[in-house]
């Protein structure tokens, strides 16, 4: 057997600690890579705490990662397969990960969530977003949004 | 930043169409006025257009409720999201469908107006009722709302099949400049091909280049091509001489090139920066001279050619990692001639996917040896007609291979066959006993052939995980599940190995049954 795979650790907003591959935060995590490449990551004590990401979405952002760095060389459809049942969860859910993915640079899962929004929206009704995005509160006066209405109605 | 606050000026309008744009103004009552009026719109502005005839307008029964809830606040989390970021996502979207969310909510008023991305297809504008003068109209007035609006764009997407090549070219031209990152142009509708503005091709900031369609790029207009940022070019074309933009894009990372009419004795293809390429033609048959692909830091490779090469030149790709290949073969040329060269020149690839014209054309011809496939993890093969004693031959050749896919193609080789011996090979590649996980089988049709193949990697694969066996298109259920019987009844070499059969001859099943058998 080679050497033993390195691991790091990181913390979430709840203080739980997980410990992954190096490897695999390396070459998805622009931020982790940084600090791992200039000795700011102390293998023998520290770890990484991730104030604003909760348990529930880091556990989520390191199955993508160990997910495509172990599967790279799978076809493009499983991984496309892979992504979307990964990524279906609710907006809310969705925002939390974009937030953690946006925080800790992870390009290929922020582009992953960027196009799933887009797809929120594209072709979509305003109804139908507004149901989408759970948007409640429009903010428009109600003569202002009858208007909008009364003048836009096939985007309704 | 730009134009946040700044109200919608109609002399401004003018004033850029006169001197930028085709002076068109439509004046049509519909559907897409909407947008464009939206485009013009601004808080406590009037409109500058008469209001739009409401069509089939639809009284949506949700609108009292949202009335309603509008004073709970409850605020979604999307819309917290930095306005950079929604922007960002806003930017991928056709410029109907993020002006459209001005109207979304308060919150998203004003983000389009950041946006520096154009993307505008006359498609939607296309309908029935319409003659092909209203739709033009109806579009040019959309653009030009939309180009006044944006002034310094950095993306301009352009589907069309109703604007006339006058507008065509000015819209171009109206865009490109020192800002121009990506340009889109797909013309896929017209009698004559349209030509394009020889500025795109000195743009400084150009990143991205697509053309596609009826378009054709004149020679002249390719006098002094220098395109210093350019990383991705695609070329699916009517009329282009590709060696007088190839040779100046000295970032170039990824090539489409397609080819649709023999112009040029010689292909070629000399980018030492080029990471991927596609190069596929439409020529069915004729002939080319000669074919040059030098691109050493060539990862990705997918050529699909029907013409005659009668000659061929290629670098070696140290860094390949996927290699699709297809080609056609013309029984009076020694055209195998140069298929081993291209097969050893790909040979350090991790993934490798051969179409059935160029299995075809290695089936006629005499075995040939095949190069040391040393990092192979992924074969696909397409087949006429499957050949149980070339692939082993190929198998030989690749020592690592984990994943193997074969797809028949053609079918009618008689019914399934009771008897099931054949294929004794000398000695098991290396890869079946030691590396292969898993093999799938579309179209398995189920002939003497097939099955001994099947069984063959059933009792010699000892790290086998899966075996998909998709059954051929016509077949039933029954005959699938008499196949998945017989084949259940053969002892496997891995007791990990799970069995599953499909009557679907695509990836995806949709029945399936599956059987977790221990070792028998």
């Amino acid at each position: 057997m080679g050497s033993p795979v390195k691991k790091i650790m990181l913390c979430s907003s709840e203080k739980e600690i997980f410990s992954v591959e190096e490897q695999v935060m390396v070459q998805h995590s622009v931020i982790i890579n940084n600090m791992i490449e200039d000795g700011s990551y102390n293998h023998e004590e520290s770890k990484i705490p991730l104030d604003c990401v909760d348990s529930k979405t880091l556990k989520k952002v390191i199955d993508y990662c160990t997910h495509h760095t172990h599967h790279h060389n799978d076809n493009q459809e499983d991984l496309e397969a892979w992504d979307a049942q990964f990524l279906n969860v609710d907006s809310n859910g969705l925002y939390d990960l974009l937030m953690a993915a946006n925080y800790l640079e992870i390009r290929n899962l922020l582009d992953l969530i960027y196009g799933t929004i887009k797809n929120m929206i594209k072709g979509k009704k305003i109804d139908e977003i507004r149901r989408i995005f759970n948007i409640k509160d429009h903010g428009f006066t109600p003569e202002e949004e009858e208007q909008n209405r009364k003048e836009y109605p096939h985007f309704y | 930043m730009i134009l946040i606050h700044q109200r919608f000026n109609l002399a401004f309008l003018v004033l850029f169409c006169a001197s930028n744009l085709p002076k068109r103004m439509a004046l049509t009552t519909n559907y897409f006025w909407n947008i464009t009026n939206l485009i013009h719109c601004n808080d406590n502005m009037p409109n500058y257009f008469e209001p739009p005839e409401q069509l089939e307008m639809e009284e949506e029964e949700e609108e009292e409720d949202n009335l309603e809830t509008a004073t709970t606040i409850n605020m979604d989390m999307i819309s917290t999201m930095p306005d950079s970021l929604l922007c960002y996502i806003l930017s991928f979207l056709p410029t109907r469908d993020s002006v459209a969310t001005s109207i979304l909510s308060r919150r998203w008023r004003h983000l389009w107006k950041e946006l520096q991305v154009l993307d505008l297809d006359d498609g939607p504008f296309c309908t029935p009722e319409r003659s092909a003068e209203e739709m033009d109209e109806c579009f040019i007035a959309f653009i030009n709302a939309a180009l006044s609006r944006f002034p310094h764009i950095k993306k301009f997407r352009l589907s069309c099949e109703v604007l006339c090549e006058d507008d065509f070219r000015s819209y171009i031209n109206a865009v490109t400049g020192p800002y121009l990152q990506e340009l889109f142009v797909s013309q896929m509708y017209s009698l004559e091909n349209y030509g394009v503005p020889c500025g795109i091709f000195t743009c400084p900031s150009l990143v991205s280049l697509c053309l596609k369609g009826y378009i054709s790029i004149e020679d002249e207009d390719l006098q002094s091509v220098h395109l210093p940022s350019l990383k991705n070019l695609e070329l699916d074309v009517k009329y282009v001489n590709a060696d007088k933009i190839l040779g100046c894009c000295p970032v170039l990372e990824t090539l489409k090139l397609t080819l649709d009419r023999v112009e040029f004795p010689t292909v070629r293809v000399p980018i030492s920066t080029l990471k991927r390429l596609t190069f596929q033609d439409d020529y069915h048959g004729e002939v080319v001279e000669h074919l040059e692909i030098e691109t050493p830091s060539l990862e990705y490779l997918h050529v699909s050619l029907w013409g005659r090469y009668l000659r061929f030149s290629v670098t070696d790709f140290p860094n390949m990692v996927e290699a699709h290949l297809d080609i056609w073969s013309h029984q009076e040329d020694e055209h195998i001639g140069w298929i081993p060269e291209l097969l050893k020149a790909v040979c350090k690839t991790k993934l490798l996917r051969l179409g059935s014209s160029i299995t075809g054309s290695l089936l006629c011809a005499p075995p040939i040896d095949f190069p040391k496939f040393g990092c192979l993890l992924h074969l696909q093969l397409r087949f006429g007609s499957f050949k149980s004693r070339f692939l082993l031959d190929l198998l030989h050749c690749c020592h690592k291979l984990q994943v193997l896919i074969i797809q028949n193609e053609l079918h009618g080789h008689g019914p399934p066959l009771n008897q099931k011996s054949m294929l004794q090979p000398t000695s098991v590649p290396n890869c079946v006993t030691s590396h292969l996980n898993t093999f799938e089988f579309g179209g398995y049709e189920d002939s003497l052939e097939e099955h001994a193949f099947v069984a063959y990697i059933l009792q010699n694969g000892l790290v086998l995980m899966r075996m998909m066996i998709h059954t051929y298109t016509s077949y039933g259920e029954k005959i699938k599940d008499h196949i998945f019987k017989e084949l259940s009844i053969v002892p496997r070499g891995s007791n990990k190995c799970q069995l599953t059969a499909t009557p679907n001859p695509t990836i995806a099943p949709a029945m399936q049954c599956v059987v977790d058998t221990g070792q028998p």
